[in-house]
């Protein structure tokens, strides 16, 4: 016997088997996870997203369209909650000093090199173009790191992401190249051809 | 820029998703656009570091959901109660070291192996409150004795109210500061979500009027 759908299991929590919910959360806690640290700055307000995320599948599951894709709609919940926390952060900025994450994640990332290089040139020259991938793609504007994260890290198809966003799939598009574009400057800019 | 047109397909094309026309349509382009060819190559560049350097994630969560608010709530009240009621009980039994004789005295149940449950709990502290008003109504019906010798005789009616009344200062004291452990990890837990505050207040209401009777509903 195979294993229930995400969409089959959805129904089952919206019948009230609240097991369901479980098998989901480990289903896609880690990529959930993964998407949303990308997405926000701090792993505690990743936390907490994913949790209301979670929270609001189990209690919005009503509002489930039928035959929609479930990685869709948790991913339209954790981006809208992006928005907010973002929206919130960009409100009390000017009264909370919090560190850019390049300036938190960079110094432990040198500290530790991916792997041992009896070449420290090419070694120091590694970690310079990781340091500044990531600078890059914290630069890119919301719109752009959005479908850039979702198109790169999470594999989704254009069409899923234009569902995801609900903006047509040429938008999706025209954003993936302008991220590419802008990535592309901004790499030039600190040196990385 | 006239190559403008060509953004979707070169898209399309670094990501495996472009049909068969169009591609052939932009190979055709690519042979006479310098342009696009280096845009082509410069963003397959960037996807290569892209693959090579994926930003960090800090370790998942173990449990990102814990459960059902609706389901917690009613737990922690229950867990509330039922710890009260365990002070409460830990409470009559060493203020009153006869309370355990008269437990004793009691027939041996078998749940009597797995500990008392709350219910039981809470009757044997009920019984004993009750036992000794019965000891006090019977001592104030018998006629006066000597009034000598009070520390053997036991309690003055005084005596005895006032240890009833700093055992209820106990218990209530468990009550509240076991009230205030599940207070603030509602409201923590509510504070870290940042969300449902008006059903934490209502939450937080039922705890406290279940929890102490003297609260009113204003």
């Amino acid at each position: 016997m195979s294993a229930p759908t995400d969409e089959e299991l959805l129904v089952s929590l919206r019948g009230g088997h609240h097991d369901s919910l479980g098998v989901l959360v480990s289903r896609w806690e880690g990529p959930l996870f993964r998407f949303v640290s990308r997405m926000v700055d701090r792993p505690d307000d990743a936390r907490d997203v994913c949790q209301e995320t979670f929270l609001r599948v189990l209690h919005k599951s009503d509002a489930f369209r039928d035959g929609a894709r479930f990685s869709t709609w948790m991913y339209q919940i954790a981006l809208n909650l992006c928005r907010d926390q973002a929206r919130r952060k960009k409100r009390w900025s000017h009264l909370m000093v919090a560190p850019s994450p390049a300036d938190d994640a960079a110094p432990r990332e040198r500290a530790a090199p991916d792997t041992v290089d009896t070449n420290p040139a090419a070694s120091y020259e590694r970690a310079e173009r990781r340091d500044a991938v990531h600078r890059a793609l914290s630069r890119l504007p919301h719109d752009q790191r959005e479908v850039l994260l979702l198109k790169e890290y999470e594999g989704l198809k254009f069409r899923e992401i234009a569902d995801v966003l609900g903006i047509p799939e040429s938008t999706v598009k025209s954003r993936m190249y302008a991220a590419l574009d802008t990535m592309r400057t901004s790499l030039t800019g600190l040196g990385i051809q | 820029m006239r190559c403008d047109i060509w953004n979707d397909r070169i898209i399309g094309r670094i990501y495996g998703e472009i049909d068969a026309a169009d591609d052939a349509e932009l190979t055709r382009h690519l042979a006479g656009c310098a342009d696009c060819r280096a845009t082509l190559d410069a963003f397959r560049g960037i996807r290569s570091m892209l693959g090579e350097h994926e930003p960090p994630v800090p370790e998942t969560p173990k449990v990102v959901v814990l459960r059902e608010p609706a389901r917690l709530r009613p737990a922690l009240l229950a867990a509330s109660i039922l710890g009260a009621v365990l002070l409460a009980g830990a409470g009559a039994g060493a203020g009153y070291g006869w309370a355990r004789r008269a437990v004793s005295a009691a027939p041996p149940t078998t749940a009597a192996a797995a500990g008392p449950t709350p219910a039981e709990m809470e009757a044997l502290v009920r019984r004993e409150v009750d036992r000794r008003w019965a000891a006090l109504e019977a001592r104030r019906a018998e006629p006066p004795a000597s009034t000598a010798g009070s520390q053997e005789r036991g309690l003055t009616r005084d005596e005895l109210r006032a240890e009833l009344a700093k055992f209820e200062r106990t218990v209530n004291g468990a009550r509240a500061s076991d009230l205030d452990y599940v207070l603030d990890q509602i409201a923590a837990s509510e504070a870290r979500t940042g969300s449902r505050i008006g059903q934490t207040n209502q939450a937080l209401r039922y705890v406290a009027l279940a929890s102490n009777p003297q609260v009113s509903e204003q």
